[in-house]
């Protein structure tokens, strides 16, 4: 196999089934042979298009199989032709060409230049360009590949270019016609009928052998050429080329590419070399997941960045910035990942920054309006525009959470440098919130994705613990103030993390402010009990729509609310058993003021207010006495006490069970962080720029 | 094989040698030079059949083929890829001057019902090329060979530009004023 698909092994199977249909060459060579006479190399090479585009190995094995069905090693049969052409002082030009494809199939099954420059100066012989198709299509397809060997990219696409010209172009007319007839594949129909092989060895000329021979530039011109192949021309003729056998798939892949969000302003050169990265980066993965950080592994990791910096300098178009960077930002969240799930660091320096990836996204929300279209976008349209900022904000936030993440989890185990590591973390929180807080507006539905929301939340609740939660960073002052206000915009961006609640009290504790929390949050939980948007998700049913509602429901209730900052979700129990000893108390009370009413009675003149009680003369005092008034005091002191205790059970009795529905709710952040496509990441979007007109509107009013 | 020889062979042959010569592309010097006669007989023979078929065929396949040539060229002119517009503008002179213009040369096909609104929509696709490739005096050669062709049928639809149909009329002033905005 060659180069590229050993080590990439992503077209080995449609090469070997290339093979494998040329393996039925020897059948039809025989079809084509009159009488039984054994095959020659002339039959084998006259058919040459047919197996030529097969790797090396592949390759190198069917002709070691001719040889042997023919009796005559290749190199003795182009010896022989020169010294016959010799002989005879000229040949047949099929003798020619025959030869020139002889050499050329040494080179390819050896990679022996030598061989190559052989055959050029044999299809010299057809430079002119009135020479007959078939010498035309070797004369382009030879000399392209000295082009490739070359380095010349000018040569390569001239040649190419050639091919479809003096090739392609008269052929296709003829061949529809001979199709039509059934007639495309019959021995007589000649080289018209070798028009779908000539298909497929072009796009693979262009696709695969040119990535391998480390064309990474001056292609751009031949994208006229694999749009042409792409439109009914390549895999279109199943029964010449079985489907699963032609490149068909991946030159669709690579036309989405060049016409979609992904491409620099359709250069086929950037397309074609991010391809080929990503194949080095989809190895580095795989490599990584079995083996870990082995030196392989990081051998690969660093060969793939390489590979994105080749595409980035490429990249004219902040659309091909944007592809880029989207995938280099993957391999960073995953090295960054790898490196905290495994718990080593090796030193694996990618050669980019997340800051990189902030400046592509601002030059594309500058054009908003309208402007795009000079960043690459003019073909691909406004959505292939607007689907890109979405997806490099995707990457942004994913990056920045996976990288913060890890640098947390070393501050933990390296207490020596905790301090920094901590605030490296809050650096890369601090940078995507002002990002968020600089684009999600609420206007910014088209080019902000829904889950900027969750992953401000994240990044805002990452910054806070940073600095409160995990005790190890020595914050300052400023630093608790600052992540008691990332923990306001957690909540206002998620407030269905009961965590987040206590955590933000904790933050006020720190900074001597526990009393404001019931003037911090109160706002925020009303937004959630009285948003529309979340009273219409609840009516319909929405994803999550249990928790959610036990949310609203409970926020709604400023009792609740006080649990969430201040009880312990431990400490449930002791609060229900409270209430118990609430309702005993309140019991033991109210018996006793019963008691004293009826001491108090005088028959027959008992205030209105007493309580009924029996008549027995020994227990009532005579009203007006100082007994009497003693017991009313208590009574009236009792009443209070239990007015009181009322309240205090009706409210617990209502909010208790509302807080328990809470703390008992699934957890939604799961699976929000997991899915960036869940239903709720939209509601949350929704609540989040509600809560902020209605904040406007309260603020206007108050003032 | 040989037994295929005989009357299917023959009607390969007149098919094929009928192909390649309307394609102007059966000899290796380029169009045909095909006498009157020999033209009025072809003309008479494309009219109907395999022939027309054909026809149809490879005035589609040029159309799609010139739409995705523009959308190459475009690109290329975007980013200012000199070297490669040159390469690219080479072929497609080549590709004009050998194939799409011996395509386009015959007067039939522009009235004739079942392929004129194809070889209508096959002239303006040129003419848009040319157009961005800023070669006006050629656009306007091609204004001029439309208007002389499809004269008195301005309200026969097509489709210019790509994806939006109007009237030939309309599409005729759409493309004088692209003529200097390509």
């Amino acid at each position: 196999m060659s180069n590229v698909e050993r080590s990439r092994g992503g077209f080995g199977r449609p090469a070997r089934l290339l093979m494998g249909f040329a393996f039925a060459l020897t059948a039809l060579v025989s079809v084509g042979v009159p009488g039984a006479r054994a095959a020659t190399w002339d039959d084998y090479l006259d058919f040459a298009y047919i197996y030529s585009s097969a790797d090396a190995e592949s390759l190198a094995a069917r002709l070691k199989g001719y040889e042997r069905e023919v009796g005559l090693p290749l190199d003795a049969y182009v010896k022989r032709t020169v010294e016959d052409r010799d002989a005879k002082r000229g040949e047949d030009a099929a003798q020619t060409r025959r030869r020139a494809i002889a050499q050329l199939l040494e080179y390819l099954a050896t990679r022996e230049p030598a061989h190559l420059e052989n055959s050029v100066d044999t299809i010299e012989a057809f430079s002119d360009a009135k020479s007959r198709q078939e010498d035309r299509y070797w004369f382009h397809y030879i000399n392209a590949h000295r082009a490739l060997e070359r380095g010349s990219d000018t040569e390569f696409v001239r040649h190419v270019l050639g091919l479809w010209m003096d090739v392609v172009v008269p052929l296709e007319s003829p061949f529809d016609t001979l199709q039509a007839l059934s007639l495309s594949q019959t021995a007589n129909s000649g080289f018209v009928s070798a028009l779908p092989y000539v298909y497929e060895n072009v796009a693979r000329l262009v696709l695969l052998r040119s990535q391998e021979m480390g064309m990474g530039f001056g292609l751009d011109a031949l994208a006229a050429v694999v749009r042409l192949l792409a439109d009914q021309r390549v895999g279109a003729f199943p029964d010449v080329i079985p489907v699963e056998a032609s490149v068909r798939d991946y030159l669709e892949r690579i036309v989405a590419r060049l016409e979609g969000p992904e491409s620099d302003g359709g250069s086929l050169t950037f397309t074609l070399v991010l391809f080929e990265a990503s194949k080095t980066h989809d190895h580095s993965r795989g490599l990584l997941a079995s083996e870990g950080f082995s030196e392989a592994s990081v051998a690969a990791i660093r060969a793939a960045g390489a590979a994105y910096a080749r595409a980035a300098d490429l990249a004219e178009t902040p659309s091909g910035e944007a592809a880029v960077y989207m995938r280099i930002l993957r391999q960073m969240g995953e090295v960054h990942a790898a490196k905290q799930r495994l718990g080593v660091n090796p030193d694996v320096e990618l050669p980019f920054t997340i800051e990189g990836a902030y400046q592509v996204y601002a030059s594309l929300w500058d054009a908003r309006g309208g402007e795009w279209r000079e960043l690459g976008y003019r073909s691909s349209g406004e959505e292939s525009y607007l689907q890109s900022m979405r997806a490099l904000w995707e990457e942004i936030q994913e990056s920045t959470l996976n990288s913060a993440d890890y640098y947390l989890s070393r501050a933990m185990e390296d207490p020596a440098r905790a301090s920094e590591l901590v605030r490296n973390a809050a650096r890369l929180y601090a940078r995507y919130l002002a990002h968020f807080e600089r684009y999600a507006t609420p206007d910014s539905t088209r080019w902000v994705p829904d889950s900027a929301y969750f992953a401000a939340y994240e990044a805002a609740r990452g910054y806070g613990d940073a600095f409160v939660a995990y005790g190890v960073a020595n914050p300052g002052p400023a630093e608790i103030q600052l992540a008691a206000s990332r923990y306001q915009l957690a909540l206002r961006a998620f407030p269905f993390d009961r965590q987040l609640w206590p955590a933000l009290t904790t933050a006020l504790e720190r900074r001597g402010g526990a009393n404001d929390f019931l003037a911090i949050t109160r706002p925020l939980a009303e937004r959630v009990a009285t948003s529309r948007h979340v009273g219409s998700w609840i009516a319909q049913n929405g994803a999550g729509s249990p928790t959610i509602d036990v949310y609203r429901r409970g926020l709604a209730d400023e009792l609740v609310l006080m649990y969430m900052g201040f009880a312990d979700a431990k400490g449930l129990g002791e609060l229900e058993k409270s209430l118990g000893d609430l309702k005993a108390q309140r019991d033991t009370l109210a018996h006793k003021l019963n008691g004293l009413a009826q001491q108090r009675g005088v028959r027959g003149a008992s205030p209105p207010a007493s309580p009924a009680g029996d008549d027995d003369a020994s227990e009532i005092a005579a009203f007006g006495t100082a007994e009497s008034q003693q017991i009313a005091r208590e009574l009236e002191d009792g009443g209070r006490q239990l007015a009181k205790l009322d309240k205090q059970i009706t409210a617990r009795t209502r909010a208790l069970p509302l807080f328990r529905a809470i703390v008992e709710s699934e957890d939604l952040a799961p699976s929000l962080r997991s899915q960036r496509e869940h239903a709720v990441h939209t509601l949350l979007r929704r609540l989040y720029h509600e809560s902020s007109a209605r904040g406007a509107a309260g603020d206007g009013s108050d003032d | 094989m040989r037994m295929r020889r005989g009357k299917t062979g023959m009607v390969v042959a007149a098919s094929l040698g009928l192909g390649l010569a309307l394609a102007g592309c059966a000899a290796k010097d380029g169009p045909s030079e095909l006498d009157a006669a020999q033209q009025a007989a072809l003309e008479e023979t494309a009219l109907n059949g395999e022939a027309l078929s054909q026809r149809r065929t490879d005035l589609m396949r040029a159309w799609r083929d010139l739409v995705r040539l523009d959308t190459t060229m475009q690109a290329l002119s975007d980013r200012g890829d000199s070297p490669s517009i040159v390469l690219l503008d080479n072929f497609i002179a080549e590709y004009m001057a050998k194939h799409l213009d011996p395509l386009l040369q015959p007067r039939w096909q522009s009235s004739h019902p079942e392929v004129m609104a194809l070889d209508a929509n096959l002239r303006f696709m040129k003419a848009q090329l040319l157009s961005n490739m800023r070669y006006p005096r050629r656009v306007q050669d091609s204004i001029d060979d439309i208007e002389k062709r499809f004269e008195g049928r301005e309200s026969m639809l097509v489709e210019y530009p790509v994806g939006e149909q109007r009237s030939l009329g309309d599409a005729l002033e759409l493309l004088r004023d692209q003529k200097w905005n390509g």
